[in-house]
């Protein structure tokens, strides 16, 4: 198992390199120039200063070593002087990687401002869509083909193939403009110190984490259902009801932590996707989160943001798919490594 | 042996039964899902209506009535107008045909990429573990936020030099199709491998076909039923992909009416005007739901193994 743990980890640091790779290219070799938005009064020899500031003179590769080894050192280290207050090094001069736009701000420190907003609407919408989508998807199967199954299993493709920037537009209206029950916009500057402002953070997450549910619910309901679905056919099943054993037995013991092997690792590898799919919900209820800034980013030009992001949420991705398969192994005794 | 249509019964009587085949069985078996028909039957509709609509419904989708402008939904214009008092109906018809052709042209470069990619790992071992790799890594990109990257870097350049439309098409679905492919890959891998082993292909082998006529006569045709259930939800796809992209202001440009752009538009008039983003949406809504319908009825159809 620890093996196979260490032989997996291996696995992903090219897959890492790889994308970052490309996402590092993709902007260095795009058309666009970071000079070309500033006031052309500059003269033509300050343009060309600020090109070497920029460090935007060197070869491709060497500007590609140079940013991985602002990324994977010289940020963990900030980070860890910042936790720890330990002095590494020579930490004043130390070259952080830093947002165009926002002056003289780490990009990191952007990130993290930005971060707890998302993971409260991402983090509680995807909390509440495993708890319902769940229960829903084995009751579905345990009822295969009769009413509640048909209407359940019409309900999660109808919740996937709405997009979720016509259910936001959807709720807004209805229940922001029309009936006025909840805020439309999200308050980010919303400080929860007292029971009131805790209702009113609870009232302004209802709808973006109502869309955001919906829409996750529908493929978690799915999965369950059919991996449920293929458990009851299961000749263990049979055996242990004709043992005697009540349904509910039957049912929790023996379907459903079997059925949750795959629904598991299915959770898993959802995460990351989470972050990207709230870039909408981000835009629609003006949350100031992880998916905003990136948007701002884009639309301003500020590449190290980009590329920052960008890479955050690839690490994201590689890290939840290793998470899944160990899980995977560690869930299922009939994987071997 | 040859294949026969007919038997001859105990009393001699030739009895014609009628010809099976695999499509036909198919079909009676989509026939079966009701949700499945409903979608096919919807699809054909949007279809119809926007390639034919703009022929009857003979409204210039760019005309400026700034008289007219905010009208709620009427007989005179049964979508309303927008904030220009451009007609909706003309403009959601002329959108339908962007988005729907995004999602068809997108879905077909996924379906070429991905069965090259699928046939030939499954086919030639010295690539299969090369390609895997690489379509694992595909698989760890973040692919949103690299296509509202990539489609925002690239945008200028490319409708500079191909014009709005033609250029916005076209990086909207190449971006696309190239993020689409990898499912359709391990799928026709998969179904290769596994066939591969069929005594038929041995049988093929060992009369001495070439791998070209093996892989195209007898693996492929037999992937078939798989690519088309993956074509159909990867069309779905392309679509909501689309109209996130021109959602968030970074798919088509603005004179070109898609689905996601008019929805895009009407956002800022939600209070006032709610028709501008009302009728986008139900309509991008209305085809995804259609085609995952027929997407899960061909897949009882055509792939039984798949089947939930």
């Amino acid at each position: 198992m620890g093996q196979y743990v260490f032989r997996r980890v291996l696995t992903a640091i090219p897959t890492l390199l790889f994308i970052s790779l490309i996402i590092f290219l993709l902007l260095d070799l795009a058309p666009g120039d970071p000079s070309a938005n500033l006031p052309l009064s500059i003269p033509q020899e300050v343009r060309v200063r600020i090109r070497e500031s920029l460090g935007l003179d060197q070869p491709v590769h060497i500007r590609y070593l140079k940013w991985m080894n602002q990324f994977f050192i010289v940020e963990p280290t900030a980070a860890v002087e910042k936790l720890t207050g330990l002095q590494i090094g020579d930490s004043e001069n130390r070259l952080r990687i830093v947002s165009w736009t926002s002056r003289g701000v780490p990009v990191i420190d952007l990130i993290l401002q930005r971060l707890p907003q998302t993971l409260w609407v991402v983090g509680l919408s995807y909390l509440l869509s495993v708890v319902i989508a769940v229960p829903l998807g084995v009751l579905g199967a345990y009822h295969h083909n009769r009413l509640f199954d048909q209407i359940n299993s019409v309900i999660s493709v109808i919740g996937f193939s709405l997009p979720t920037f016509f259910t936001g537009l959807l709720v807004i209206l209805v229940f922001g403009v029309w009936l006025g029950w909840f805020p439309t916009i999200y308050n980010t500057t919303l400080v929860v110190n007292s029971w009131s402002t805790f209702a009113q953070q609870i009232r302004q997450l209802v709808l973006p984490v109502f869309v955001l549910t919906f829409f996750q619910m529908a493929a978690i309901n799915r999965f369950t259902r059919s991996a449920a679905l293929e458990n009851f056919k299961q000749d263990y099943v049979r055996t242990a009801r004709a043992k005697g054993l009540n349904e509910q037995v039957v049912v929790m013991r023996h379907v459903v932590r079997n059925s949750l092997i795959p629904v598991v690792t299915l959770v898993a590898l959802g995460i990351p996707g989470i972050f990207g799919g709230a870039i909408i919900t981000e835009q629609i209820f003006r949350v100031n989160g992880l998916g905003a800034l990136l948007i701002l980013a884009i639309q301003s030009n500020d590449v190290p943001v980009v590329q920052t992001t960008l890479f955050i949420f690839a690490v994201l991705v590689v890290f939840f798919n290793l998470i899944a398969d160990v899980l995977y192994g560690v869930l299922d005794p009939r994987i071997r490594f | 042996m040859t294949a026969t249509t007919a038997s001859p019964t105990l009393t001699g009587k030739v009895v014609q039964r009628k010809h099976r085949t695999l499509w036909g069985d198919a079909w009676i078996q989509f026939r079966r899902n009701r949700l499945a028909v409903f979608g096919l039957i919807v699809l054909v509709a949007l279809i119809l209506a926007v390639v034919a609509g703009p022929y009857i419904y003979r409204v210039d989708p760019k005309y400026i009535d700034i008289m007219a402008s905010g009208e709620a939904p009427s007989s005179a214009h049964p979508f309303g107008t927008d904030d220009l008092g451009r007609d909706l109906f003309a403009r959601n018809l002329y959108g339908g045909r962007i988005s729907l052709a995004v999602g068809f042209a997108a879905m077909l470069i996924a379906m070429t990429f991905g069965t090259t990619v699928g046939l030939l790992s499954g086919f030639v071992p010295r690539l299969d573990n090369l390609l895997m790799r690489f379509t694992d890594m595909m698989f760890a990109l973040p692919q949103l936020p690299l296509l509202l990257v990539i489609s925002s870097l690239l945008q200028d350049t490319l409708r500079r030099s191909l014009g709005q439309e033609l250029g916005a098409f076209l990086l909207v679905v190449t971006v696309i199709g190239m993020f689409g492919w990898m499912p359709t890959s391990r799928i026709v891998r998969g179904s290769v491998l596994s066939i591969k082993r069929k005594e038929y292909v041995e049988a093929a082998v060992n009369v001495g076909a070439r791998d070209n006529s093996i892989m195209m006569r007898h693996i492929l045709p037999n992937v078939f039923g798989s690519i088309i259930v993956a074509a159909t939800l990867e069309v779905a796809a392309a679509i909501l992909t689309e109209s996130t992209l021109s959602f968030l202001g970074l798919g088509f440009p603005s004179d070109v009416p898609t689905w996601g752009r008019l929805l895009y538009e009407g956002k800022d008039f939600l209070t006032t005007m709610p028709w501008i983003s009302f009728f986008p949406g139900l309509l991008i809504s209305l085809t995804i739901l259609a085609i995952n319908f027929m997407g899960d009825g061909l897949r009882d159809a055509l792939d039984p193994r798949q089947r939930q």
